[in-house]
């Protein structure tokens, strides 16, 4: 029997090509195919990436770096990619998109600056009143908490909350099953809402 | 149902059962969970991208794909003049070797004459010697690597 061929099917005959193909038409030389590529998970790795950097350009910076990383991984096994079979590169991005904000982070300093207050600053015409300060207090106070979740646990919250995937979509991207994703995610907001208790910031219930 | 399975339940994609809702409506511990978990997420989330970076995004392809190339000009360059200076020592060796060769050997005390063979490694590689393209795969060194160590992208 035939393997199924691995183009999808979209309106009156045209058709997708997978990430796989693009990348294998990438390498023999089809410029199109790697702005495709780029195209199409640009968005996703953007906002993964917002949420460890300090404003728009450090987000922009660090996605081009995503992909640039991505790339060379996918040169190093370029045969796998010829061969067309189910090449991940969309996985291979969000795990480098995730460690590349990770250490982007580490330097210390940036901790105390989630992208949002500069984002935030930006967008809001009127001077905070008490209820904004406060309000503002606790985001920052769980976004910083976002970031300090274990490595496991801040991948599947970033995918879900950032990304905005269905917990299958998350699974797959991790190569872990959906059950143990929701239970990543489950561990994640509980330990968020223990974090910002103890630190006293949150929303009354 | 558990405490446990109602937490999972109110954070999964389907809707809650009855089963659950009957749960929370009996279990304090969980109502209050459940009244406090949009807003923990709603101050965890960031803002939506704004059509500023929406059109900042539009130009990110070409900006990859010119740092893609500057990344892999340089390398290539370096390539080919390792690869030029292998080719111009090795046909330096091969060329003394034939002079050696054809020039006649100084005669032995004994009258015998010494004779020079020439390295075994020098004769297989001697004239269809080609130079490496500049992209010649010889990166190709990690195929093992069929998916991004858990490292990938990290700093050392």
């Amino acid at each position: 029997m035939l393997p199924a061929p691995k183009l999808r099917l979209v309106d009156a005959g045209a058709t997708v090509k997978d990430d796989g193909e693009l990348v294998r038409d990438f390498f023999q030389g089809d410029t199109e195919a790697f702005g495709e590529l780029v195209r199409r998970h640009q968005e996703l790795v953007y906002k993964l990436l917002r949420r460890y950097s300090h404003d728009p350009d450090d987000a922009f910076d660090l996605s081009q770096r995503a992909f640039l990383q991505a790339f060379q991984a996918a040169r190093r096994t370029r045969l796998e990619a010829m061969a067309g079979e189910g090449f991940p590169f969309k996985a291979w991005l969000v795990r480098i998109a995730v460690n590349l904000g990770k250490n982007h982070v580490r330097d210390a300093g940036r901790w105390a600056k989630a992208p949002v207050e500069v984002l935030e600053a930006e967008r809001s015409p009127e001077p905070s009143a008490h209820a904004q300060l406060e309000r503002a207090e606790a985001q920052r106070l769980t976004r910083l908490a976002v970031l300090r979740l274990p490595k496991r646990q801040r991948e599947v919250f970033g995918l879900r909350v950032d990304g905005g995937l269905p917990f299958a979509e998350v699974a797959r991207l991790l190569g872990i099953s959906e059950a143990n994703a929701k239970t990543h995610f489950h561990y994640a907001v509980k330990r968020l809402r223990e974090e910002v208790g103890a630190a006293g910031g949150g929303r009354p219930s | 149902m558990n405490c446990e399975a109602y937490e999972l339940a109110l954070l999964s994609d389907e809707p809650l059962s009855e089963e659950a809702k009957a749960h929370a409506a009996a279990c304090t511990a969980c109502a209050a969970f459940r009244d406090q978990v949009p807003g923990l997420l709603a101050d965890a989330a960031l803002p939506p991208v704004s059509e500023e970076e929406r059109a900042r995004l539009a130009s990110l392809p070409q900006a990859v794909l010119q740092a893609y190339r500057a990344e892999r000009a340089p390398r290539s360059g370096w390539r080919q003049v390792v690869s030029l200076a292998l080719a111009a020592s090795l046909g330096a060796g091969i060329a003394s070797a034939v002079l050696l060769k054809l020039s006649p050997g100084p005669a032995s005390a004994g009258g015998a004459t010494v004779v020079r063979a020439l390295p075994d490694a020098v004769a297989v590689a001697e004239p269809g010697w080609e130079l490496p393209a500049a992209d010649d795969g010889s990166d190709l060194e990690a195929l093992e690597v069929s998916w991004p160590s858990i490292n990938e992208g990290d700093v050392p």
